[in-house]
């Protein structure tokens, strides 16, 4: 924290070079290298923008520089091509040709000199707590523990986050702050490249302003090698003296190792890189070879005439913009007369009054706005500010908090009442339809064409019907040749368009889209906004949510922002906001919607636990102390042990500052559990004595009666402990006990804790599930025939993402075999130990007293 | 094009196996919480039926080992999916109370992992995951007697009834069910880095 460690140690700072040596690799599931035979030689403090459609392989060539493919360390063997270049085969299935140096050394021998962020700001972390994501890579690296906390401190001052805690919950940072925390964890592991895979692509205008200032301060201070993936280099162009433009072409028999790299079938590829989407029919293509087209100064690049961006797929940053590649409002043949900004007739959908928000906390009230019958509306505003809120609460995905949706009367005819909310799944679906920001949250079908076919089955149309239907779409879309394969193994681009075909496929009269342009090249960029320009014609009325700002001019949206307070409007907006309009009269054009502040909270440490004794005790010794007090209760199944138990733990407990009521209160689902396995040995128990109640199977007797009574208390006696001892423990620190005190290994250890870390965005994800699922027809279906492929879709959501986070991890450096150091102590006092004492001694007391008054009952013999 | 591939199985863990196992867990750990709901009111009603019969539920609990296990084909993944699991709904608290939780997965992720311990991890089949499934709900069924239960013969009606509905849920929901899935999951791509994702796609 001191000023003087602000200047790194620049040994180990340096920056270097990075060298490509016909290097290749050709993923696991596919027939083809995605890259092959490259040869990209990057001196060390050299700046690269590396630019090409999505699905070219940018992202391999990343992850190859980071080391993350290829390790030798599981390779499975060798292959050798006609050519005579060897491969080697690693455990993940996937083939590496030719190597990467870094320095001159092999990439994966070099730890921690290459640092990588990728898109999904998300994704990137591992920790809960803000500084421990930052230490962990230095942790990796063995770094000692002094050392750590200095780096992490410049690291976070590199990228402008000094001002926060770093005990400060990551929930709560913006996705600009969240993706400058995933580069301050690069940095602290001193790399001497950095790689950086569209880094902005996720964030907007003001998150990517945050991110670009703070990688230029990154590198006027370090020098740093860095290589750019971003398909919007606009904002990034200062900082580059170096582009290099891949492109593919067909492939020639000549040239068959130089370069090549396979690519999806159409040209469009990938909607994102990272997304690995990989096709069925490999084999049915020519190979195609992705070929360095041009490299050389921006200057040089951008202003070559023989070069034809809008064919490559790559967007030309504004100030190199040639008209014929200027995005203008975008016609199609079929376009109505009227515009996108008015549509036509009576509104279909409007909003009174509306407050919106989730659990019940409002964050922008007074709503009125109203949609036209082939109207297009753009919703806009920062990160955060509420516009998937809005648009879910517009789909009747979200109950309003206060005010109401109304249908017209043309749209909600034939359905339950007029507020999209209460409808019915299947006349949701006929209506208003969402297509989510994330194709995976819709798929519901094992196969393209059924998928399209669901909403036309639901919505009463019969077998053929939906199919000719649905076959008629997908032709519309592109997609008829995948009409038979998994919509899970298209490609980013393809499942996007995908998730609009079967939106539409029921024929709603409202189609709401939630960023459907996002990280995708000009040509996948192309195909949709003409997509979305050509539903006009049938009188949809569309909403997008987005912060695109070259979508909204080439639809000639209306826009719609959410506008936080004291926020300055990010769009150029004409004055009739729906705000200043007459009262309750919602309003047809442009305009502004206040919503409440977001991310302005400052948080106090957590506390581990309601007493300050247990919060200070090590998360291990809670848990074994926890088993030691419940365990021993195991032996005997009597009223008076058990009872006795309980009374000691009530006296304790309190004690210790933690009040009878506040144990009951944090331990309620003992309280139910007990009476219900009570009633079971009631009934069902060991008979004996008088017999009180019989019928069937069930025997109600003195000695059952006296068993349920035991077995109650005993529920409550070994529950209570089991409860309060752990409740509260810091996920984070337990895992540091377990690591240093129980000396479990780091790998299995860290790893789980990161899963841990999941669970809330799984939880968000099961949620998009749901409303998915309303929005698709499949609502009203019963919960346990919905609860299956509701699961199936997480579970493969869950895989995608840990996948996702390995390579974040590995990023970091995590999984080596060297050692690893320990940001944080977990430390061991007396006071665990005396904990510890007293835990065994409660129940030893408690049978003690059992046997003495002999109530002692072994195992409830 | 020759390729020389080692086929022995690699028994070392990768970060990805890692991560992948823990996700599962902690994903069946979500799932596990919205089954306990979903069933708290069927439960009762199965229990008046025959008493013993909403052991039939059982299994909806013990999925988690198993899919780990033949997703990940590593020692010791069926225990420590369970164990995550286990660990974060300890830390969460739920109606079984803390630390039980933990207890309660320890032992059925120990007696799933013995079906691929018997085949020393080189069967991954439809046989073996049945074995697993079956496996925990004895590790199940003998978990609730000897700690909640106690009071009730074990030898008994209920016990009986209880053994054998536990076993054919853990059976059908955590073998036969989870094996389906997993073929399920492999289609999707989703798995291709995996041995056992690349096996259901033909792509080795």
């Amino acid at each position: 924290m001191s000023e003087s460690s602000t200047t790194p140690n620049s040994a180990s700072f340096r920056n270097a070079a990075l060298r490509f040596e016909h290097w290749g690799y050709r993923h696991a599931s596919r027939k083809h290298f995605s890259v092959r035979g490259l040869n990209l030689n990057i001196e060390a403090g050299q700046r690269v923008l590396l630019l090409g459609a999505s699905g070219i392989g940018k992202s391999t060539i990343l992850e190859g520089g980071a080391g993350l493919l290829g390790s030798d360390e599981f390779a499975q063997g060798e292959e050798t091509a006609e050519d005579g270049t060897i491969a080697v085969v690693d455990a993940e299935g996937g083939a590496t040709e030719g190597r990467v140096l870094v320095d001159g050394v092999p990439v994966h021998e070099a730890r921690g000199r290459v640092g990588l962020v990728l898109q999904d700001p998300d994704a990137q972390a591992v920790f809960q707590r803000l500084g421990d994501n930052v230490a962990f890579g230095p942790e990796n690296l063995n770094v000692e523990r002094d050392e750590i906390w200095r780096r992490v401190n410049d690291a976070l001052a590199a990228v402008g986050l000094e001002g926060l805690q770093l005990h400060r919950s990551i929930t709560h940072l913006s996705g600009g702050q969240m993706q400058r925390l995933a580069l301050a964890g690069a940095l602290a592991m001193r790399p001497g490249v950095l790689l950086l895979d569209e880094p902005t692509a996720n964030l907007d205008p003001n998150g990517v302003t945050q991110v670009v200032g703070a990688v230029r301060d990154v590198l006027d201070e370090f020098h740093s090698t860095m290589v750019l993936v971003e398909h919007r280099a606009e904002p990034w162009i200062d900082l580059i003296d170096r582009v290099v433009v891949m492109g593919s072409a067909e492939n020639s028999a000549e040239n068959s190792a130089e370069n090549s790299a396979e690519n999806s079938a159409e040209n469009s590829g990938d909607g994102s890189d990272a997304n690995d989407g990989n096709d069925k029919n490999d084999g049915e293509n020519t190979e195609r070879r992705t070929v360095i087209v041009a490299d050389g100064t921006p200057d040089e690049v951008f202003n070559d005439p023989n070069l034809d961006f809008a064919q490559l797929g790559i967007w030309v940053p504004e100030r190199y913009m040639r008209d014929e590649y200027r995005i203008k409002p975008i016609h199609v043949d079929s376009e109505p007369d009227y515009t996108a900004r008015e549509g036509t007739g009576e509104p279909v959908l409007s909003t009174h009054d509306l407050t919106i928000g989730r659990n019940g906390t409002a964050v922008a009230t007074g709503i009125n706005i109203a949609f036209k019958q082939g109207q297009i509306t753009a919703i806009v505003g920062a990160n955060g500010a509420g516009k998937s809120t809005l648009s879910l609460t517009l789909a009747g995905l979200l109950e309003p908090v206060d005010g109401d949706v109304e249908a017209s009367r043309s749209l909600a005819e034939g359905a339950r009442g007029t507020h999209p909310g209460s409808w019915k799944s299947t006349e949701l679906a006929s209506r208003i339809s969402y297509v989510f920001q994330n194709p995976e949250h819709q798929f519901a079908k094992g196969s393209v064409l059924e998928e399209v076919m669901l909403g036309p089955l639901r919505t009463g149309a019969d077998e053929r019907k939906a199919r000719e239907h649905a076959l008629g779409l997908l032709e519309r879309f592109n997609l008829l040749r995948y009409a038979n394969a998994n919509p899970y193994t298209l490609s980013g681009g393809e499942k996007r368009r995908l998730t609009v075909a079967s939106a539409l496929a029921a024929a709603p009269r409202v189609l709401i889209l939630d960023e459907p342009t996002f990280g995708q090249d000009r040509s996948t960029w192309m195909q949709m906004v003409e997509l979305i320009q050509g539903l006009r014609s049938d009188g949809v009325s569309i909403i997008v949510v987005t912060h695109d700002r070259e979508l909204v001019t080439a639809l000639g949206a209306r826009v719609v922002e959410l506008l936080p307070e004291n926020a300055a409007l990010e769009w150029d907006i004409a004055h009739d906001a729906a705000h200043d309009g007459e009262r309750g009269v919602p309003s047809c054009g442009d305009g502004v919607i206040p919503v409440s502040q977001v991310n302005t909270r400052d948080e106090r440490e957590r506390q581990s636990s309601r007493s300050p004794f247990l919060a200070s005790l090590n998360p291990a010794y809670r848990l074994i102390g926890g088993f030691l007090a419940a365990l021993p209760l195991l032996l005997s199944l009597d009223w008076l042990s058990a009872g006795s138990m309980l009374v000691m733990e009530f006296v304790i407990l309190t004690a210790i500052g933690i009040m009878p009521w506040r144990t009951v209160k944090s331990t309620w689902p003992v309280f139910i559990g007990a009476p219900c396995s009570a009633l079971a040995v009631l009934l069902y128990g060991k008979s004996g004595g008088n017999l009180w109640w019989q019928w069937g199977l069930m025997h109600v007797t003195d000695r059952s009666a006296e068993l349920a009574l035991a077995t109650a208390l005993r529920i409550l006696a070994i529950g209570i402990p089991a409860i309060v001892s752990v409740i509260g423990i810091d996920a984070t620190d337990l895992a540091d006990s377990f690591s240093q005190i129980l000396h479990l290994p780091d790998r299995f250890v860290y790893g789980g804790l990161a899963g841990m870390r999941l669970f809330s965005v799984l939880q968000d994800d099961w949620t998009a599930l749901t409303a998915s699922r309303r929005s698709r027809g499949l609502g009203d279906d019963n919960k346990i025939r919905a609860f299956f492929p509701q699961t199936f879709a997480l579970l493969v959501l869950s895989i995608r993402r840990s996948t996702t986070l390995a390579t974040a991890m590995e990023a970091r450096g995590f999984g080596g075999t060297g050692p690893r150091s320990h940001a944080r102590v977990s430390e061991v006092h007396i006071r665990d130990k005396v904990f510890l004492v007293v835990c065994l001694a409660l129940p030893v007391i408690a049978l003690c007293l059992a046997w003495r008054f002999g109530t002692f009952s072994f195992f409830g013999n | 094009m020759s390729a020389t591939t080692m086929n022995k199985p690699n028994f070392k863990w990768r970060v990805i196996d890692i991560a992948v196992a823990s996700v599962i867990g902690v994903a069946s750990a979500l799932i596990y919480w919205l089954v306990a709901i979903v069933t708290a009111a069927p439960w009762g009603v199965l229990e008046a039926v025959i008493p013993g019969l909403a052991g039939l539920f059982n299994g909806l609990w013990l999925f988690a080992a198993p899919l780990a296990a033949v997703i990940v084909r590593k020692p010791g993944a069926a225990i420590y999916a369970e164990v995550v699991a286990g660990v974060l709904e300890a830390l969460l608290g739920n109606q079984w109370g803390g630390l039980d939780t933990f207890a309660i997965a320890l032992v059925q992720g120990v007696t799933a992992e013995i079906a691929f311990i018997i085949f020393a991890y080189r069967k991954w089949n439809i046989g073996t995951m049945l074995l697993s499934g079956a496996l925990s709900g004895v590790g199940c069924w003998a978990y609730s007697f000897f700690t909640h239960l106690q009071a009730i013969d074990i030898a008994g009606s209920y016990g009986i009834v209880y053994l054998i509905t536990t076993v054919v849920s853990g059976t059908l929901v955590a073998g036969l069910l989870m094996w389906f899935l997993y073929v399920g999951i492999a289609k999707t791509g989703a798995l291709d880095k995996f041995a056992s994702g690349r096996e259901v796609r033909g792509l080795n």
